[in-house]
Formats: C-alpha cells, sequence, structure tokens
C-alpha cells in the first residue's frame, strides 16, 4: 500500500532552550490517496505545529527534525534542497487555514487573487475559466460573481470554499485542513466537512482534518490520531478509536461529549491540565491520569495491536483500558 | 412546572416588541431585529439559537443597552430599563455579560485580581480588605488557583481567561447573565468544568441567563427553554426537550442536523 504522505519520527523543538523544548515528538502519521485522516487535540497539543512543519512553514525559533522518513506523494523530503521543498508547497502539498478572513487579502477582488495563483495559465481569459472551473468544483453555484467579489462581501463559507479552491489549483497529492470549521456556524460547517469529503473522495487527494472537534472527526474521517502535549497517545480507525478509546486521555476527552446525557447533570471531571513543562522521559499525560504508577515515569512505546496496515490500533499507555469492556461512547 | 413558578416570580429579563435597525447604504434602515418578544424567570436559562448573522449577538447587546433600540421596552427585575445613567446604574447592578472572546473582554494591563476586585468595588458598599477576600472568593469558585491572581492576562491560557471573565461576572452576585458563546473558544475538557460551574451558581443563586450559542450540546445540557432566531424573527420558542427533539419548523431540523454533524 503506498501513502500520499508518510511521516515517521517527526520532531518539533524550540531553538534556544537548553534542553531543547519538544513541542512534537516523534510523531508518525500515514495518509492513504483519497482517504481523510483526522488530528484531534486541545490547544497547545502541537497539531498546528506538525501541519507548519509538513509545510516547512515553522516560525523562527522552531525548527523540525525528521528521525526516520518524510515522503510526499513519493518524494523522499530530506533529499530535497531548500527552494526544492518550497516548490513543494501548494503543488504537492496545500493547506487551509482556520479563519478564512484572515487568509485572503482585503483589498484585491477574488479574480485577482486567482490569477496570481493561477501562474501555468497563459493569458487572462484562460486563468478566468481556469477560476470558473476552480470555484464550481467546490460548489460555488455563481463563480462570476464570487469572482468579481471583495472578501468582505463573501460570506464565511464562500470564503473559505474559495480558499480550498485555491488550495486545490495546483492539484495537490495531500491537502492538509487546519481548524476549517472553527469560525464557522453549524450550517456551514457541515457543508465544508462535506466539501472536504468530497474532494478526498473525487478527486483522491489524501485530506488531514485537524480539529478539536471529535465531531468533525467522526463525521468524515476514516482514521484519527488523538494529540496531547506534542505526542500522539492513540491512533487507529475513527470508529474502533471513539467506541472504544484505549487511552486514558481519549476516555477523558470522550466523557466530556455533552452527546446523551442527562441536560443539566454534572459532567465528569477531568483534572486540569498543568503548564509546568513534562519530563521528557515520562509519559506527557501523567500528571492528570487516574492509572499512573511508577511505570508511567517512562514514556510508553507506541504499542500495536491488532491486525498491521491502517487498520491497527496504536497505544502509547502503560495501562491501556482494555478492549470492549467499557459501553461504547455515545457519541452524538 | 419550574419554568412556570419561575415565571411567576419577577422575571430576571423581560423584552417586549423589541426592534433593532443599523443605518445601511444611502440612509436606509436596515432591520436586524423584529418584534422580539421574551421573558426568562429567575432561576430560568433561555438559549437563543440561530445560523451567523441571524441578529443573537445584537439581542444580547441590545438587551443591555450596549446598541440602541428603535422601538419596544426592556425590563430587568421587574424594573424599564431607560436610557441614561439610571439605566446604566440598573445594568450595573444586576446584569453581568460574558462575551465569547476572553481575550478581547479582559484589560491586558490588569492583573487578574484587578480584574475581579474592579466589579466588587464599583458596585460599592465593600472595604478594600472585602473586596479582595471576595476577588479571592469568586476566583476560588472558578477553581482559579490564588497564585494565578498576580497574573496578567497574556499568561493565561484561554480556558483561564475565559474563567476569570466568568469568576468577574459572579463576583458581585448579579441576578441577570448574559452568555455569549461562552464556551465556543474553549477545549473539550475545560468546556465540561464550566458547564458545571453554571449549572451550579444558575441553581443556586436563581440566576435568569440568557445564553446565546451555536452549539445545540450545550444548549441541550444547560437551557430550558431554546429560542430559534432566524434573519432577525422568531422562528419558533419552547422548552429545549421539544424544540430538539420535535422541531415544528424545517429551518431548526437542518440547525440541529447540522450540528449532530449528519451530513447526509
Amino acid at each position: 500500500m503506498t501513502f500520499v504522505l508518510e511521516v515517521s519520527g517527526l520532531s518539533v523543538a524550540t531553538d534556544n532552550a537548553d534542553p531543547p523544548n519538544c513541542v512534537v515528538k516523534d510523531l508518525d502519521l500515514e495518509v492513504s490517496p483519497g482517504e481523510v485522516v483526522g488530528i484531534v487535540g486541545e490547544s497547545g497539543s502541537g497539531k498546528s505545529i506538525t501541519a507548519l512543519a509538513l509545510l516547512d512553514l515553522l516560525p523562527r525559533g522552531l525548527t523540525a527534525h525528521v528521525a526516520r522518513r518524510l515522503v510526499i506523494h513519493g518524494i523522499d523530503v530530506a533529499t530535497l534542497s531548500h527552494g526544492e521543498r518550497r516548490r513543494l508547497r501548494g503543488a504537492v502539498i496545500s493547506v487551509v487555514f482556520q479563519e478564512p478572513a484572515a487568509a485572503l487579502n482585503p483589498v484585491r477582488s477574488i479574480r485577482a487573487q486567482f490569477s496570481e495563483l493561477l501562474t501555468s495559465e497563459f493569458g487572462a481569459a484562460a486563468r478566468y475559466s481556469a477560476s470558473i472551473s476552480l470555484l464550481e468544483a467546490v460548489g460555488l453555484s455563481d463563480p462570476r460573481r464570487v469572482l468579481a467579489s471583495y472578501p468582505f462581501e463573501l460570506s464565511g463559507g464562500m470564503k473559505q470554499r474559495v480558499l480550498i479552491a485555491m488550495a486545490l489549483a495546483k492539484r495537490p497529492a495531500v491537502l492538509l485542513a487546519d481548524e476549517p470549521t472553527t469560525a464557522l456556524d453549524v450550517l456551514a460547517r457541515a457543508e465544508i466537512l462535506r466539501l472536504l469529503s468530497d474532494v478526498a473522495r473525487t478527486r483522491g487527494v489524501g485530506v488531514v482534518l485537524i480539529t478539536h472537534d471529535i465531531g468533525s472527526i467522526r463525521a468524515i474521517c476514516s482514521r484519527v490520531y488523538v494529540m496531547y502535549k506534542g505526542r500522539i497517545l492513540e491512533a487507529g480507525p475513527t470508529q474502533a478509536v471513539l467506541r472504544g478509546p484505549r487511552h486514558p486521555y481519549t476516555r477523558a476527552l470522550l466523557n466530556c461529549i455533552l452527546g446523551d446525557r442527562p441536560p443539566k447533570s454534572r459532567l465528569p471531571a477531568v483534572p486540569m491540565a498543568d503548564d509546568s513543562p513534562t519530563d521528557e522521559h515520562g509519559c506527557v499525560y501523567v500528571s492528570r491520569c487516574a492509572k499512573a504508577t511508577r511505570a508511567c515515569a517512562v514514556s510508553p512505546t507506541i504499542d500495536v495491536q491488532g491486525p498491521t496496515g491502517s487498520a491497527s490500533r496504536k497505544v502509547a499507555c502503560w495501562h491501556p483500558e482494555p478492549s470492549a469492556v467499557h459501553a461504547p461512547v455515545d457519541l452524538r | 412546572m419550574e419554568t412556570d413558578s419561575a415565571l411567576r416570580e419577577v422575571p430576571g429579563l423581560r423584552v417586549d416588541h423589541l426592534e433593532v435597525s443599523y443605518r445601511g447604504k444611502g440612509g436606509t434602515r436596515i432591520s436586524v431585529l423584529h418584534d422580539m418578544s421574551l421573558a426568562i424567570g429567575a432561576g430560568e436559562t433561555l438559549a437563543v439559537v440561530g445560523p451567523s448573522g441571524c441578529g443573537k449577538t445584537t439581542l444580547a447587546r441590545a438587551v443591555v443597552g450596549l446598541i440602541p433600540s428603535d422601538a419596544g421596552t426592556v425590563e430587568i427585575l421587574g424594573k424599564r430599563l431607560d436610557r441614561g445613567s439610571k439605566g446604566r446604574q440598573l445594568i450595573a447592578s444586576c446584569c453581568h455579560f460574558v462575551f465569547q472572546d476572553p481575550y478581547g473582554s479582559l484589560n491586558p494591563r490588569q492583573s487578574v485580581r484587578a480584574v475581579l476586585e474592579e466589579p466588587i468595588r464599583l458596585k460599592g458598599g465593600s472595604s478594600a480588605t472585602q473586596c479582595r477576600i471576595r476577588a479571592e472568593e469568586a476566583a476560588r469558585r472558578v477553581g482559579l488557583s490564588p497564585s494565578l491572581l498576580t497574573r496578567y492576562p497574556h499568561a493565561l491560557s484561554g480556558g483561564q481567561r475565559q474563567r476569570v471573565a466568568l469568576a468577574r461576572a459572579l463576583a458581585t452576585e448579579p441576578k441577570l447573565l448574559i452568555l455569549d458563546e461562552p464556551t465556543s473558544a474553549l477545549d473539550l475538557t475545560v468546556q465540561a468544568q464550566i458547564l458545571n460551574l453554571l449549572l451550579e451558581v444558575i441553581e443556586i443563586q436563581r440566576l435568569s441567563t440568557l445564553l446565546i450559542t451555536h452549539d445545540m450540546g450545550v444548549v441541550r445540557h444547560l437551557a430550558d427553554r431554546v429560542l430559534v432566531l432566524r434573519e432577525g424573527c422568531i422562528e419558533e420558542e419552547g422548552p429545549s426537550a421539544e424544540i430538539l427533539e420535535n422541531p415544528r419548523s424545517r429551518f431548526t431540523q437542518q440547525l440541529n442536523l447540522a450540528s449532530l454533524h449528519r451530513l447526509d
């Protein structure tokens, strides 16, 4: 099975701290063509930094290090020069960010912003028709009006569709969507999720959905990675992970979903996250974990369970919850 | 039942035929809220839901006089809210607002302690020591450790900031609480804690709460009644179980389905 994105041993660390403070540590991620994969985590878990590292867009002061391999669409990124890596961006790996209003230039029309992008098309007329077909492909019913508009004349959902069309303009193999629906209302959110799912299915693009919203993950992702303090704590097929979480953190996260709980009932309390730096060697969740023992002072290795390949479950815990003992979590 | 008895007391908030409009291009008026009437009893929570642009936030702001209204009346604790200093005093004495963005609503140059002491001092009747004690008490209630009191907003996480905003709102023991998307900026585990806290204070202090949100999960958990807004008009209103399980309007059904992520 070939992956369109294969990451093995990605770490991101701060430059100036000694010892370096790891924001992302030893991350593995695999995405097949046409698949939507989710990375779910709370704020500060390092999920956005992961996306920036894959795009080679890390802010100053942070450096990515790949321990084993980073292969995007069959290209081993380690062998590329700086310029070649830059050319990968947009053409092979593309991105949609959280705030559609901030990603568009407020003083230029959508048409002007498209022609800046479509450098391979020769002539204004060719660029115009190419933009129209891109906008039609993301479900905008009146592309001519959209092209003539400025960003402030479009709704949040329309702006996000425009940005997805721009991200797809150079036919990338991988699309990273970093909280693409957080700034949108529920109706627009459902539409954008459906669009991302269609993009993966019809174009064979590997989509990585980065979000804190478990509902979005459940709606469109075939597999999910649960991230906490820069580490992947659990990974596997979405249904299996959400119905039978094995890491105590995943379990705690799912317990906070309101779902079918009786209205006005008290929710199970999770100990607050502390902002103290984590011990480099131990489990990152140890200070909040009810099951922590002395073994947790050593970082647990990711443990592969069940069949290998894309259907496998991975849990980084010394005391994983036994599978299928708990009643399934209601995810509504 | 509980709702009925709550309404027999003086309602915390009563809005009658409120109209709000903005000035559009060429001096025309654009109606944002049309013929809005609602009442919230003591200890009761009313959720206002709808897609962005439907007027939810405008309603919350017009109720506390942050946006002028064209027509209609607002009564808080049975007292009519008029423009001018009397109205502002009435609001300051019994009503508090928690905004969506906790960072934008905290003064970056004020420590957490100063943020919490200010409303208590402004309400009057407390000595400096009492202000101090009550601010600490307010922080403790939302689960903020005393060591955070000396910090400034930039040194707090999003969840901590929202809890500071909530502690500030609850410090003066208001009777009417207006929450504009109180948990949408928060992580799931923090949201759970904030919801637990809100349920507790609403029940114990018999707070009337106006909850603005588009998260149907939060609505179902917190609200007694739901009001669905569509383009500035009331689409439907009723007990939350009824609106969420058996909505009459097609629009509310769409809203419910979308928030449950049923994509087909």
